[in-house]
């Protein structure tokens, strides 16, 4: 997925998935596992396809009825693959005249998590803006080294208030922290667990209906990642209404353990972006960590101590 | 007159030390972009998708990854 740039470029190929395709796109783990009937086609479909073995990622082209027509995984990144299969898979398509219902009664939440009522979501932009490599001729790795990690925030109702009282809640920002002041570039990386957080300072200051932050983060994973940054942000409101919910975070990452495939030689520059879904978007995609379980959960960083001890 | 450009200077400059640095309103801007896979109206709900392959008489075209395809990583 973190090729998706450089797999859906080709414009021609984009129009056949626009006009001649129904797209869907899942999340792979949790829809394979997921005990509904959405889960049971998209593991009869999933099954029918025999290479790779060791897993399920890629594409799949099938009728509505469950039949598989197409499945592959590789190559990757796409050297042309993609749109041959699109067209070879429509010149064959008879549609179905009958498709056998689903049951949707039961949908398990697991798959699918509701985002909580009142809250508002943000979509999460991560980049290495200046980072070291080590020489590489695969392809793959030149891809993905420049590419953008995206994500989901949410903001939840009582947050949202706090923020129309000119207040960051402690909450809002150990979920950021947490789960979003990663470098998810080249994969998924771990969340920031209790005593990585050593330092954080936030000033906000109010004018009108707008909230100016300004602050500095500091969080040590032992022997391994390092990320030091600043934060600052543009946040506006309309009475409880959120219009916009603009933040950067940067500074010095680095990482020994290579737990989202290679990492930088030495310290690198981490940008994270934080923006309100625009109008339109699907606010049902969930934060990643939301498989986790603990993401509404705020009590692992110990923001209010830290907060308190760093000002 | 000199007391008043004063008044007014001190308040211009802290407007300006409310407005966004140079660097954060630039980086918002590189990193909050959309990309060409998001031309397509992707669906992330199987029962809407699966429905509207039959009434449009379309195939359906998965795209699966680990973490959320759509949103994450």
């Amino acid at each position: 997925m973190v090729d998706r740039a450089s797999t859906f470029a080709d414009d021609e190929t984009l129009a056949l998935l626009r006009t001649k395709y129904i797209a869907f796109a899942p999340s792979l783990t949790e829809i394979l596992k997921s005990r509904d009937s959405a889960g049971d086609f998209f593991r009869k479909v999933v099954n029918q396809r025999a290479e790779p073995r060791h897993s399920k990622q890629g594409y799949y082209i099938c009728s509505p009825d469950g039949t598989l027509i197409k499945g592959w995984m590789y190559p990757r990144p796409d050297d042309g693959t993609m749109k041959r299969y699109l067209k070879e898979a429509l010149a064959g398509y008879r549609s179905p005249k009958e498709v056998e219902p689903l049951d949707q009664t039961k949908i398990d939440r697991y798959a699918n998590p509701l985002l909580p009522e009142g809250a508002v979501v943000a979509e999460v932009f991560t980049k290495l803006v200046e980072a070291s490599w080590q020489p590489t001729t695969l392809e793959r790795f030149s891809v993905i080294r420049g590419a953008v990690g995206r994500d989901r925030f949410w903001i939840t109702k009582a947050e949202r208030l706090e923020l129309s009282k000119g207040t960051l809640a402690d909450s809002l920002l150990e979920r950021m922290i947490r789960f979003h002041f990663v470098d998810n570039t080249r994969g998924v990386p771990a969340m920031w667990q209790k005593g990585d957080l050593k330092a954080l300072q936030i000033k906000t200051t109010r004018q009108n209906d707008t909230l100016h932050v300004e602050g500095t983060v500091r969080l040590e994973e032992a022997d391994n990642r390092r990320f030091e940054a600043k934060i600052e942000g543009k946040i506006e409101l309309k009475g409880e209404t959120l219009s916009r919910f603009d933040l950067v975070v940067k500074g010095s990452h680095s990482a020994r353990r290579p737990d989202v495939g290679e990492v930088p030689t030495g310290s690198a520059k981490l940008a994270i972006a934080f923006a309100l879904l625009p109008p339109g978007d699907d606010p049902r995609i969930p934060p990643l960590y939301t498989w986790h379980g603990d993401y509404l959960k705020t009590d692992k960083l110990r923001v209010p101590e830290i907060r308190q001890s760093s000002n | 007159m000199t007391r008043l450009l004063m008044l007014w200077l001190a308040a211009a400059g802290a407007l300006q030390a409310q407005e966004p640095s140079q660097d954060f309103t630039a980086l918002h801007a590189q990193l909050c972009k959309k990309e060409k896979w998001e031309t397509v109206a992707w669906k992330t709900d199987l029962h809407e998708s699966r429905a509207a392959a039959v009434k449009e008489g379309k195939p359906l075209f998965i795209w699966a990854m680990d973490g959320q395809t759509l949103g994450c990583t």
